[in-house]
């Protein structure tokens, strides 16, 4: 990505991100910035290494190269216990309710959890107000904090993790999926009370979904993913309305829609073999393939200002 | 936490069995702390008159006496109480060491966890009955030697279970997001990964007790922990077994007392395990 374009206050920046299991690249060079109060959607197939980033992000695992600098100090370069200070403003809420929830604790201690390791100088009562406080703003009843997980169902589990994430009302959330888990009547619910809390606290946001709807509703910007790469970065209106890497086209066309009644054929079946080494990722599900494109990997360039995309033939693709 | 232990006794109450168990284990602990007053024959005075006498309620020997005429009831409370404290003592050192230490390896992983597994394996290399003696000969024999001996060796067993248990909890969500909400170590291990394995942990721990109430006796046998005059239940019925056939009740008092117990231990050891289980009601 080019630098000149990265604007100097980003909370949160992002460059050259490399994550490897076992000698195997799953994120590979990945660059972005996230502004206050922004919220960014970051959407791709499953496999394709979302919440990998999301875990590197938050160094919950370990990146093997890049830096990720917040507020100008990079996290994965910093000590354990500048780190834990700083997770004060920097929280998650997981893709699977009921299992980010430990299922020894009331939900009530789960909420004050945070509380109990940040503000120190609370005591019970001013805590236990705190924690209703927050039960009631996730739509929950202050009465229920004193139940275990199990008890709830998994849009509920989903409002306490939110509770919990947001109760040191953080400078940026991370959306691991948040929603795939529940109902689709659930996930609007939801969707609306994490936009509405983000409003609220001017949080930035990184907001993880193979849902391209939700991530419409919610987004500023919008990244795309493909084989642990970005593949594509626009504003979401010119996402949306001109996409420019095939992938990006493929899964827009893979939506369906009330005003397109024949289903649209899937561009291509996905490879049976790993991506080559080579060459751009996407290239044998690619319509548009071409020499170039087993040769060299397409870098991801601004094609039009404000929307980046990794495609060797991006420019002809637009006209 | 507080409210997860008000949750289990509130579990443990409606379940009869365990209850009972628990009344069985009380009653018994009252009996032997109460057992001198009681019975007016002590634990080490002889009665000449009635040696190897018969259980009989109307005489002063209820339980009957052993071949030197000694009274078997005050003999067998007193070797319940020794038994008892044996056990309970040794199993609570090895729980305490054991689940600090275990669950420090599992959460801590790596090196560290590699490094503590080999000490667990060194020490658990060394025969336990030459660990006893070589404490015998430096510091005497007493009593609590034989505590601190037999715990040393529980721990190591109890030490590989949690850590095994830590291990599998280890990669669940809800520790990532402990992680992700800032806490430390030192909080993750005592408030999230103890209170998750404690479980399985505690009906262990309920199982070592009689384990370890048989390693008396047998280190008693030897010669190495409870001697004359005093007795525990191992060592009534090791002597019981000698005279089986010709008094039977010197093997069957303080056989049965050793299987109520035992049986009391385990049905509340399960009873535990269920209360302490929120998720499989």
């Amino acid at each position: 990505m080019n630098d000149a374009v990265a604007v100097t206050d980003a909370l949160l920046r992002v460059r050259d991100l490399r994550v490897e299991f076992g000698g195997r690249a799953v994120l590979r060079e990945v660059s972005f910035d996230l502004f206050a109060g922004e919220t960014l959607g970051l959407v791709g197939e499953s496999g394709s290494g979302k919440s990998t980033l999301a875990r590197a992000v938050l160094r919950l695992l370990r990146a093997s190269r890049g830096s990720v600098a917040w507020r100008g100090r990079d996290l994965l370069a910093c000590d354990s216990r500048t780190l834990r200070a700083l997770r004060r403003d920097l929280q998650i809420v997981f893709q699977d309710p009921l299992a980010s929830l430990d299922p020894r604790m009331t939900i009530g201690e789960t909420i004050a959890e945070p509380l109990r390791i940040f503000e120190l100088a609370l005591d019970e009562p001013a805590r236990a107000g705190r924690v209703a406080g927050m039960l009631e703003r996730v739509g929950l009843a202050a009465a229920m904090a004193g139940r275990y997980p199990h008890e709830f169902s998994g849009g509920q589990c989903q409002r306490v993790g939110i509770a919990r994430a947001m109760i040191l009302s953080p400078a940026l959330l991370i959306c691991d999926e948040p929603v795939s888990s529940l109902d689709a009547s659930i996930q609007g619910q939801i969707v609306n009370l994490l936009r509405d809390l983000q409003a609220d606290n001017n949080t930035a946001m990184l907001f993880i979904s193979h849902n391209l709807a939700v991530v419409r509703h919610l987004s500023h910007r919008i990244l795309v993913m493909y084989s642990g790469r970005l593949v594509e970065m626009a504003p979401r209106d010119a996402l949306f309305d001109r996409p420019i890497h095939p992938y990006t086209r493929a899964l827009l066309a893979a939506v369906p829609s009330p005003w397109a009644p024949q289903p649209q054929p899937a561009a291509t079946a996905v490879p049976a073999s790993l991506p080559s080494a080579t060459g751009c990722s996407y290239r044998e599900r690619c319509r548009y393939a071409a020499a170039i494109c087993a040769a060299t990997e397409p870098p991801l360039e601004e094609v039009v200002p404000g929307h980046f995309a990794a495609c060797h033939r991006a420019r002809e693709l637009m006209t | 936490m507080s409210a997860l232990l008000g949750d289990a006794a509130r579990r443990l109450r409606s379940n009869p069995a365990a209850l009972c168990a628990m009344f069985f284990i009380l009653g018994m602990v009252v009996l032997t702390l109460l057992g001198p007053w009681l019975n007016p024959n002590g634990s080490d005075s002889l009665d000449w008159l009635h040696v190897a006498s018969r259980p009989a309620l109307q005489s002063a020997h209820w339980f009957g006496t052993d071949r030197l005429g000694r009274d078997l009831f005050a003999r067998t409370l007193e070797g319940t109480r020794v038994s008892l404290a044996v056990g309970l003592v040794a199993s609570a050192v090895s729980l305490i060491v054991g689940i600090g230490y275990g669950a420090a390896a599992g959460y801590i992983g790596g090196r560290t966890d590699h490094a503590m597994m080999r000490i667990i394996e060194i020490l658990s290399g060394l025969p336990l009955i030459f660990f006893v003696i070589f404490l015998t000969v430096i510091f005497g024999r007493n009593e609590y030697l034989l505590f601190l001996s037999i715990g040393a060796v529980g721990w190591l067993t109890m030490a590989r279970i949690v850590r095994g248990q830590t291990l599998s909890i280890r990669h669940r969500e809800f520790i990532e997001a402990a992680v992700a909400s800032g806490a430390g170590t030192a909080r993750i291990i005592c408030r999230h990964v103890i209170p998750n394995v404690i479980g399985p942990v505690v009906v262990y721990a309920t199982l070592t007790v009689p384990q370890i109430i048989m390693l008396e006796s047998f280190l008693s046998f030897l010669g190495l922990g409870i001697q004359e005059p005093h007795a525990s239940l191992g060592t009534l019925i090791a002597e019981g077994a000698g005279e089986m056939e010709a008094a039977p009740w010197m093997l069957l008092v303080p056989g049965g007392f050793l299987a109520v117990l035992l049986l009391s231990l385990n049905v509340f050891g399960d009873g535990l395990r269920d209360a302490l289980d929120a998720e499989e009601r």
